[in-house]
């Protein structure tokens, strides 16, 4: 299990990390989503041992990493959001030079490396020189190389960035793949839709300071507090209105044009409830749907809807 | 003290890359056409000495060595800052840095895995002048003893300066800045530590004759020796190769002389003491200091390259 309780960090008078704690399962796929400059990267690069905090603990299966050192160096995998390859070296060449610098030489290193590359679909590009890979290849080279020293938990910085929806694809067989051997895997991402299809629990972060922390479950519950129903009149807009506004379920009401906005709080029956007295009272309706609701929604809801958190 | 790995991953693939970029063996090959022009000329002159005096000069054997020395030891200057500057800021300019500190090597394995990679390098690059050298020096009479004491010294100076190098590298984002740095360093150490000597003896001087002590010539060894400044010159990798160089070839020119330092104050004034302690023994003396200089260097940069060890973060990479 990794736990992180109050952690800090500021870049001179920047606050990046502010008070965060989260708790993250065994073998949880973990989406930890935040803006641009949230502090995602931030957080983990202390994870991981790159970054010293100013105060705060992580905790991996109940040893603090800050204060131990590296001495939990090999229970942690991490693919930074921006990685380099050396030119000069074969994708077989620059996994044994990692499985090296994990302890791992001789016999037990060549297997290794050729079990990684096919796990990670790159078996034909064996004995290709790295630095001609693709961006997605590289990408799951560097997955690849990260999982050398076998870690219980993989820190995965903004791993589908820069990918086509096919590598996305592939990338996230490969993670699903992961998970299910158990490892616990902590990605990052500022897509929210791309996370949430995948992921069993997420973390979201906004200016340093953690929002949620909790299933996806939770998430969508949460942010479903409230809803926007959409409804299209040809005529009788002013009754329309009088009687949308009158529903105590109504939280707000806009007209565009012909289109009613409603922004609703309530259960189903309350919505057919809605719909029922509009054409009983003559409206003349021709479109009444609740919108879907959109992931990105209920990002900027709980963004916007401040420290909502639902551990446990 | 952090435990050390012997089986550094760092070194072996710093090794393989090198030995795969075809500019090593360019290299070889200039080098080798350098020294083989200077053997050409040595050779030369020494067959016309020989046939109009008939006897091989005394003197001039010992400047043969010398060229060669001369020869070597500028080559390891200018070679030393591209080898080593590169090796740290290298991997951060590559974006590997951060992957390389989240392995289970040390900061301080990593650094001494590129430091001996330099010096792996340096070293073949010394060894691959070895034949011709040697053939200058079979003109020259000169024992396969005296060419392994040029060659240790020589390596002794390489691993000194190849550590400001991974200094530098270990602070510098860039390599290119680390280079400048490095080159800057070896002149400090070369000329910087001479004029703030030279500088420093003068004050000396000046105050104890102006306070009406009693006169110390610059020439005396006890002005030396009293003078802070002097002690500087210990760094001065230029000074150890000169007094290792005396002590080879001094018979060479005929005074009974401890090492080349010995020799050039001896030159300065008419008052040395021989016995000098600091001065019979400026060989080990310095060598000691130097390679005691070279572990504390590498130690720091170990430390800062730590990521856990300094509060104020470094941007990585980006
Ligand atoms: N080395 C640094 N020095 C100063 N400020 C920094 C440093 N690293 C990060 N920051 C600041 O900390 C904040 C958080 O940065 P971080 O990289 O953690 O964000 P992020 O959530 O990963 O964003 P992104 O989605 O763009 O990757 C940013 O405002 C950034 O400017
Ligand atoms: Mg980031």
């Amino acid at each position: 299990m990794l736990e992180i309780k109050n952690l800090n960090k500021s870049f001179g008078r920047f606050k990046a990390v502010n008070n965060l704690s989260m708790t993250i399962g065994d073998g949880e796929l973990f989406g930890f989503v935040g803006a641009n400059g949230a502090g995602k990267t931030t957080t983990m690069k202390i994870c991981v041992g790159l970054l010293a905090a100013d105060s705060g603990e992580v905790i991996i299966d109940g040893q603090n990493t800050l204060s131990g050192g590296r001495a939990l160096r090999n229970k942690v995998g991490y693919v930074p959001d921006f990685f380099g390859v050396y030119d000069n070296l074969t994708a077989i060449e620059y996994l044994q030079f990692f499985a090296g610098a994990n302890g791992i030489w001789g016999s037990k290193s060549l297997p290794l490396c050729e079990s990684l590359l096919e796990l990670v679909n790159l078996k034909d590009k064996r004995d290709t020189q790295v630095d001609s890979l693709s961006r997605g290849m590289k990408q799951r080279l560097c997955l690849a190389r990260a999982l050398v020293h076998n870690p219980d938990i993989l820190f995965l910085d903004e791993p589908a960035s820069g990918l086509d929806p096919k590598a996305r694809f592939e990338l996230k067989e490969i993670l699903r793949n992961l998970s299910g051997m158990g490892k616990t895997i902590v990605i990052s991402s500022h897509i929210l839709p791309e996370l949430i299809e995948m992921c069993s629990s997420l973390g979201i972060i906004s200016h340093g300071e953690l929002k949620f922390n909790g299933s996806v479950e939770d998430a969508m519950l949460l942010s479903s507090g409230s809803i926007t129903l959409e409804a299209v009149v040809t005529d009788a807009t002013e009754k329309a209105a009088l009687l949308i506004k009158e529903t105590p379920s109504v939280v707000s009401c806009e007209l565009v044009g012909n289109k009613f906005n409603i922004g609703f709080s309530g259960a189903d029956e309350d919505i057919t409830a809605l719909m029922k007295k509009l054409i009983m009272n003559d409206i003349p309706l021709i479109s009444f749907n609740k919108k879907v609701e959109n992931v990105e929604n209920i990002f900027i809801n709980i963004m916007e809807g401040g420290n909502i958190n639902a551990e446990n | 003290m952090q435990r050390i790995n012997f089986k550094n991953a760092v070194l072996y693939k710093d090794m393989m890359v090198r030995a795969k970029r075809s500019n090593m063996s360019i290299l070889m090959f200039i080098l080798n056409l350098l020294l083989s022009i200077v053997a050409v000329i040595i050779v030369l002159s020494l067959n016309l000495s020989l046939s109009s005096f008939q006897s091989p000069s005394g003197a001039i054997l010992p400047w043969f060595f010398i060229s060669v020395i001369i020869f070597e030891s500028a080559m390891i200057c200018l070679v030393v800052p591209p080898a080593s500057a590169g090796s740290i800021s290298g991997e951060r300019e590559h974006q590997t840095l951060d992957v390389l500190l989240t392995t289970n090597m040390t900061p301080l394995e990593i650094i001494l895995g590129k430091y001996f990679s330099c010096l792996i390098y340096i070293g073949l690059l010394l060894l691959s002048t070895l034949p011709m050298v040697s053939i200058v020096f079979i003109y020259g009479s000169i024992s396969f003893i005296q060419i392994l004491a040029l060659y240790g010294t020589l390596a002794i100076v390489a691993m000194y300066l190849a550590s400001f190098g991974i200094y530098f590298s270990t602070i510098c984002k860039k390599s290119s800045t680390a280079t400048i740095l490095s080159y800057l360093a070896i002149w400090v150490l070369i000329f910087g530590t001479i004029s703030i000597t030279a500088i420093g003896s003068v004050i000396v001087m000046i105050r104890n004759d102006a306070m009406n002590y009693e006169i110390y010539t610059l020439h005396t060894a006890r002005a030396w020796s009293r003078d802070p400044f002097f002690f500087l010159l210990y760094l001065n990798p230029a000074a150890t190769v000169v007094d290792v160089v005396g002590r080879l070839i001094g018979f060479d020119f005929g005074s009974d002389v401890f090492g080349g330092m010995d020799y050039i104050l001896y030159n300065l004034g008419d008052n040395i003491q021989k016995t000098n302690f600091f001065i019979k023994f400026w060989t080990p003396i310095s060598i000691i200091l130097q390679l005691a200089v070279t572990f504390s260097v590498l130690t720091a940069a170990a430390k800062i390259l730590d990521p856990t060890t300094h509060k104020k973060a470094k941007s990585s990479g980006r």
